[in-house]
This record gives C-alpha cells, structure tokens and sequence, in this order.
C-alpha cells in the first residue's frame, strides 16, 4: 500500500508546477520613499523550497501595472517566529481504520484520528523556538475546541487528548468551511503564518447547516489562503483517493502534503516549513500613486515556459479618501464665497454707536438686568434710586435697600451722585461723587452701573483716530446733552 | 460682545476657514496620481489646507477683537504656521493610518467594518490638532497651544467620522468632504473658544462707552491694555489711553496690575496706582476706560 501511495502522490504531483506564494507586503517605507517591499517564497511539488533563483524570473505588477524590481534579495531571512495552526479533523470518518474498510471498531490504535494525535505531538516536541505560537481547531459538522496562539505546548497537548468521538448526528466533516474559518482566524496575526490540517480529505457537508451560512467551497478556501499568504501543509490519514483534494490544497498554497502513516517524511514537516521561510525572496518596488484604499500586488513567477501567480493586497489608504473622478469648478466659488463672509463678519462692531446715558441694574441673585436710561437736560433735573414704588428707578426685588436712598443729580452733563448714609462706589465708602462712565454702584445685592452714552460725533471720530493710529485725542467724554431724553419711567 | 457670542464667533470663522480650504483639498486629490510619491502629494495637501485654513483662523482673533491691523498679522502669521503645522499634519496623520490600516487590514472583517472609518478619522484628528496649533503657536501660548490640541483632535475626529458617516448613507456624496470641512472648522473655533472660556482664571469686563459689556479673558502670563490694537485688551474709542497703558500679569494664581507709565494713569478702586494686586470685584480704571475684574 506504501508504494501506491508514493506512486499517486508522484502522479498528482506531475500535474503542478512551482508555486509561487507571497508571504508578506511591508508598506512601511511607503511614505518615506514610496519603495514596497514583497517578500515572496517559491515552492515545488513536495513543498521543499526553490533557492538561488534569479531575479529575472519574477514579474511584478501593482493594480495590474507592470513595475520594475528595483532590489531582488535571495535568503532573506525573517526571524520573527512562525504563527502555525493545527486543524483537526474529528469527524465520523476519522474512527474508521486508515483504508476505511474497518469502521465500527472500538480498537483505539487503527481509528485514523489516533495517528493524527500521535503526529500533531511529534509535531510540537520538534517546535524549538521560542517565538513560535501554535494554535489548535478541531471541527466536525461544527468548529470544536478552538485554542487560540500560544507558546504553551501542554495547553495544546491537553486540548488534543479530550477531542473524543462525536454524536452521530455530528459527525459531518465541514472541511472547506473550516479551512475558510481557520484562514480567518490566522489572518489576523503578524509574522509566517501556516495551516496544518490534519484530515482524511473527504469533505461531508451537512445541508443548510447553520454553523456555515455562506459556502466557500474547496476554491474558496485556497484562494483565501493564498491571499493572505498562508501555506497549507495536509497531513493525509486516508489511503483512499480522498487525498486528491488535500494535494490539491497543499500545493496552491505552496505548502506540502504528508501521509501521517510515514513518520520518516512527517518527522521534516517543522524543518521544511522553517526552510521555506529561511529561502524567501524580498522583491522592492516603488509603489503607483493611483488613488485606492488597498492595491493589489501580483508576483509572476515564469519556469520552463510554466507559470505560477501569486496576488495579494495591501493597505494604501489616505486621510481624505478617494478624490472624485470630476472635478466640478462650481467647488471653486466656496472660496470667494467664505472670504466674502470672513470679510463681513469683520465688519461687525458690537460697539454702541449711539447710546443714551443710562444706568444698568444688575441683581447679583437673579442676575437679570433691567437698562433705566437717564435724563439729558441742560436744567437741573433728579433722579432717584431705591426700594420704596416712589423712586424713580425701583429695585424692588431687593428688600436690603431703604426707600429713596440715593439721587443722582444732572446739571450740564455733569451728573453726580449723593446718599444720606454712605454707599459703595468703585468698592469706596462715599457720600457724594460726581460719576464717570463705568461707576460701579453697589446697592445691597444690585450692582448699578452708571454709563455716559455714546454720541454719532464720537463714534466716528475716535473711528478716525483709530485708523490715524493708537495715540488718542485728548478730548473731554463728558457729553454736553442736547437730546431730550426719558427715563424708563416716564419722569422729566 | 459677551463670551457667548464670542464662541460662536470662532466658530463661525472656523466654518468659513474649513469650507475655504475643501475646494483646493478637492483638487489636490483629483490630481493624486499625477505625484510622484506619497510624501510629496501629502506634503501638497499639507500646503493647501494650511494656506486657507491657517489663514482663515489666523484671521479670527483679529476678527473677534475688531482689529484690521490684527486681521492682517493674523492672517500672514496663520498663514505661514498654517503651512508648517498642515504639513507635519498630514505626515504624521497617513504614517498612523498606514500603520492602523495595515493592522486592521489584516484584523477581523467586523473590526475592519468600524476599524477603516475610525482609523482615518484618528488621521483627520492629527491634522487638525496641527492645524488648530496655528492659534497657541500665534500667541506664543502654552494655554493656547493646549486649547489648539484639545479642540483639533477633538475637531478632526468628529470631521472625519461625518465624512465617513455621509459616506456611509450616501455614497459618492460630492459634500462629504465639505461638511467635514466644516465640522473640523467650527469644532477647532468652538472649542478654542469654550476651553480659552474655562481656563481663563480672571476676565476684564468694560463697564461703560463704546465697547460696553465687552469681556476680555485673561488667559495669558502677561495681558496689555491699551488703545494699540496690538495689545490683548486693545480698547479703542476710550480717551487718555496710551498704546500700552497698563499690563496685568499672572503670577501664582494672583493677578496683578501694573501701569505702563501712562500719562493719564491708572486707578484700582478710585485710587491712582502705580502696582496693585487684583481683587475679585475691583474696578480698573485706564485713562476713561472703567473695567471690572472679575476671578472665575
């Protein structure tokens, strides 16, 4: 059966060629100076890497134009561990005996799920370096344990020895869909990522099963590995021709394809995948400047006339996105338009270009003011602030201040202040005061705040010494009234 | 003009600032391809952005203190800060989201989904607090650059989600871009305003004339009063005020006052001075200016 065996693989085998396989886009450089690299890995039929190859066998292309290789670099060598995930089959199938003729025994040693165990443990104990991380996922007609990376070997020894024979009922073998799952889940990992998969190879999905809404099929899955340049090793536990499909996998994803009932060959599985990352060609180019959120790179490898392509994607968005495919000039009139506006909002004074004499009353509590404009008249007039209903300027929602405590006189413009008891004005104790334009009087809680007004004259002429420069006139504010003026509350 | 209407002042003038630099932001991206690198066509949006929306917030102080001569240094100050700051903006905003890109391109598609969006608006939110720097580094204050960093990144990231966010309902929206614009703007004017507003520990408020009710901040180490509009609390319409009249500065919380050896004088509470340290309450008097000083 052995000699069969190497016999199918030689002739499946036959069928492809090199296969050409990106493993990593590294856009870093890309602001600095536009330069991308790409490293690439090329593998033949048994998986084992390609060397020494010559940088004219690569083509590269970037959104399906042609760029010249500007470094090609042989060996280079990334130590930056390797992320594997083991993906176990634990199906009705995987307790038959490895020619599938023997199916209902309870003999534990011929169940085909016994050698896989057996070879994922090998497996491990040849894992050396430190940086590695392994991940475990065994499925069914569903994913089961599910382990994510790690460096912790007996947690993954552990998980293998509980997958225990599932229900009837469960014993589907969902393969492509796991595979699809299992790219997935490692995709969003750093580093050389591979896929172990350990499986008979027959695919045995159940109809419409929820677990899987969306096919992906055998096609699906490969080109999803192959995208995000994970190599797919299958270590074969059938000796029926189920295996077609698990070369199939291994090989267009440029990784290789085991019999587990040859521990010779398995025991290189570690050392050949270390190999294929140790033999990896760094190809650098200078990126197009084509607006896209992510570009498409494509390596053509060319040997004896045969051909293997590999494509895969990286990130090249910008801050502002895609510009439009029109430019429409109409955008061109926001610009007069805004410095038109900016223009106008300069324009706006929140000066008082003309303003009575007037005092503000402010409660501190409330904090709610009332304006009282005062008279403006060359005879002597007056004016009284208090309590009490019969002062002409009423704070009668404060209870501390005394009916008429306070006058205010106005004789030529000149308007001064005058209280029996003493008051605050400016935060002085005073009697009497002839006021200015910004007096601050403060009554019990109110704060009142006198104010000469502003007259049209004035405005305009400290408008004209503005623009002179910063040197004022020296011209008295004090206003010779000439316009009759009434108060808030009717009085002469 | 009170506090209130000074923010929306500031952001208004950062609406109009956003809206002017979206048509050359336009542009510059229809012509991506024609660049020869990545760098210098981020460099090309640095310029444009910096050009028109450094200038168009240099020019809002000087707007709000109703200063042409102000208007123009702010402009021509804004402008060149403007250019320097959108550069390192947009430098710094791509390399970040090639980085988080790249992680999130090869993450889970339902990060990816919420991932793409937020990532470029983390590249919008750089921008705009480089850009939003143009106000503190104008000023030459610490206060001010802080400000310019809260309202910016702030500012940028909300721009930059409405951007995603129109184009989520409605792709292939030619407005997605302005609105953000826009957003970026006001957010970077409304929280320059807001946060100068809360950080300020003191305020002057002009009691009578002209410019009643109008309230300056004290934001900075040193605050000039005078009739120069170069001056902080620049008060124009008020007579016997020289250029530089008086100055307050900060010094351990206190404030304190001190004339600039004006002719006319200063007076705290009614009495000429020469030095004074503020109380809460007291009342300034420069030349026939009458101010309040109120600690907050």
């Amino acid at each position: 059966m052995c000699i069969a065996t190497v016999l199918l693989v030689a002739v499946f085998s036959a069928a492809f060629p090199d296969t050409v396989r990106i493993s990593q886009i590294d856009n870093s450089m890309l602001l600095l100076n536009q330069r991308v690299r790409v490293y690439v890995s090329v593998t033949d039929q048994k998986g084992d890497p390609v060397p020494n190859l010559t940088e004219d066998r690569f083509s590269l292309f970037e959104s399906e134009e042609q760029r010249q290789i500007l470094s090609f670099e042989r060996g280079v060598n990334i130590n930056q561990g390797i992320k594997l995930l083991l993906v176990v089959d634990n199906s009705g199938s995987m307790y038959w005996d490895a020619s599938g003729r023997v199916k209902n025994s309870t003999d534990e040693k011929i169940w085909r799920i016994t050698y896989a165990k057996e070879a994922v443990s090998s497996l491990l104990n040849e894992i050396k370096n430190p940086m590695d991380r392994v991940g475990l996922i065994s499925f069914n007609v569903k994913i089961g344990s599910k382990i994510r990376l790690t460096n912790d070997k007996g947690e993954i020894a552990e998980v293998l020895r509980s997958i225990a024979k599932p229900a009837e009922e469960e014993a589907y073998t969902e393969l492509y869909e796991t595979l699809y799952q299992a790219v997935d889940e490692l995709r969003t990992y750093g580093g050389r990522k591979v896929i172990i998969l350990l499986s008979d190879g027959q695919d045995f999905p159940l109809e419409n099963n929820p677990n899987f809404p969306t096919r992906e099929g055998i096609e699906g899955a490969i080109r999803f590995a192959q995208q995000e340049g994970i190599s797919v090793f299958t270590i074969g536990l059938s000796a029926r021709a189920d295996r077609e499909n698990l070369l199939r996998i291994a090989e267009e994803t440029g990784g290789a394809y085991f019999w587990v009932y040859d521990p010779a060959q398995l025991r290189t599985l570690y050392n050949l995948i270390r190999q294929q990352i140790l033999q990896e060609y760094l190809l650098i180019y200078s990126a197009t400047m084509a607006p896209a959120e992510k570009k498409p790179v494509r390596v053509v490898y060319t040997t004896d006339g045969e051909r293997s392509e590999a494509e895969r994607f990286y990130f090249s968005g910008t801050i502002f996105g895609m510009g439009r495919e029109k430019l429409d000039w109409k955008g061109f009139l926001f610009i007069p338009f805004s410095c038109a506006l900016l223009w106008v909002l300069s324009l706006c004074r929140f000066e008082q270009k003309k303003a009575l004499p007037s005092l503000a009353v402010t409660n501190s509590s409330s904090r709610k003011t009332q304006v009282h404009e005062l008279p403006v008249t060359k005879v002597k007039s007056e004016i009284t602030i208090g309590g009490g209903p019969s002062s002409d300027v009423t704070i009668s929602s404060d209870p501390k201040i005394r009916e008429t405590q306070v006058r205010i006189s106005v004789k030529g413009g000149v308007y001064t202040i005058s209280s029996k008891s003493p008051i605050k004005i400016n935060n002085r104790q005073v009697t009497t005061k002839v006021l200015r334009s910004g007096d601050l009087i403060k009554m019990g809680d109110t704060h009142v705040v006198f104010d000469t007004g502003v007259v049209k004259a004035e405005v305009q002429k400290a408008k004209k010494s503005s623009k002179r420069g910063a040197r004022p006139k020296k011209t008295s504010s004090r206003r010779t009234g000439s316009k009759k003026a009434v108060s808030k509350k009717g009085r002469k | 003009m009170t506090l209130l209407l000074r923010i929306v002042f500031f952001g208004f003038s950062g609406i109009l600032a956003g809206i002017l630099a979206w048509p050359v932001i336009e542009l510059i991206l229809f012509f991506q391809a024609v660049f020869p690198t990545l760098l210098l066509f981020n460099i090309a949006l640095g310029v444009g952005a910096g050009v028109f929306m450094g200038g168009g917030f240099g020019a809002s102080e000087g707007i709000i203190s109703v200063s042409g001569v102000k208007i123009k240094s702010g402009v021509v100050t804004g402008l060149v800060i403007g250019v320097v700051a959108g550069i390192a903006g947009f430098i710094t905003g791509q390399a970040v989201l090639l980085f988080l890109g790249t992680a999130i391109f090869h993450s889970a598609y339902s990060v990816q989904r919420i991932g793409f969006p937020l990532s470029r608006s983390i590249g919008w939110a750089l921008f705009g607090m480089c850009i939003a720097l143009v106000h503190g580094v104008r000023s030459r204050s610490a206060g001010k650059i802080r400000n310019g960093i809260i309202g910016g990144l702030s500012g940028g990231f909300l721009g930059g989600l409405v951007v995603e966010y129109i184009n989520v309902f409605s792709p292939d929206a030619w407005y997605a871009r302005l609105v953000g614009f826009a957003v970026l703007g006001l957010l970077i004017g409304v929280f320059y305003g807001f946060v100068e507003n809360r950080m300020a520990k003191a305020s002057l408020l002009l009691l009578g004339g002209r410019s009643k009710n109008r309230e300056f901040l004290l934001t900075q180490k040193v605050t000039n009063i005078g009739a120069s509009p170069k001056t902080e609390v620049g008060i124009s319409g008020y007579d016997h005020v020289v250029g530089v009249h008086t100055l307050i500065t900060r010094e351990k919380g206190e404030f304190v006052l001190t004339d600039a050896g004006s002719k006319a004088g200063t007076y705290v509470n009614d009495e000429k001075t020469r030095g004074a340290t503020l109380k809460d309450g007291d009342v300034i008097r420069v030349g026939d200016a009458q101010f309040l000083f109120r600690k907050r």
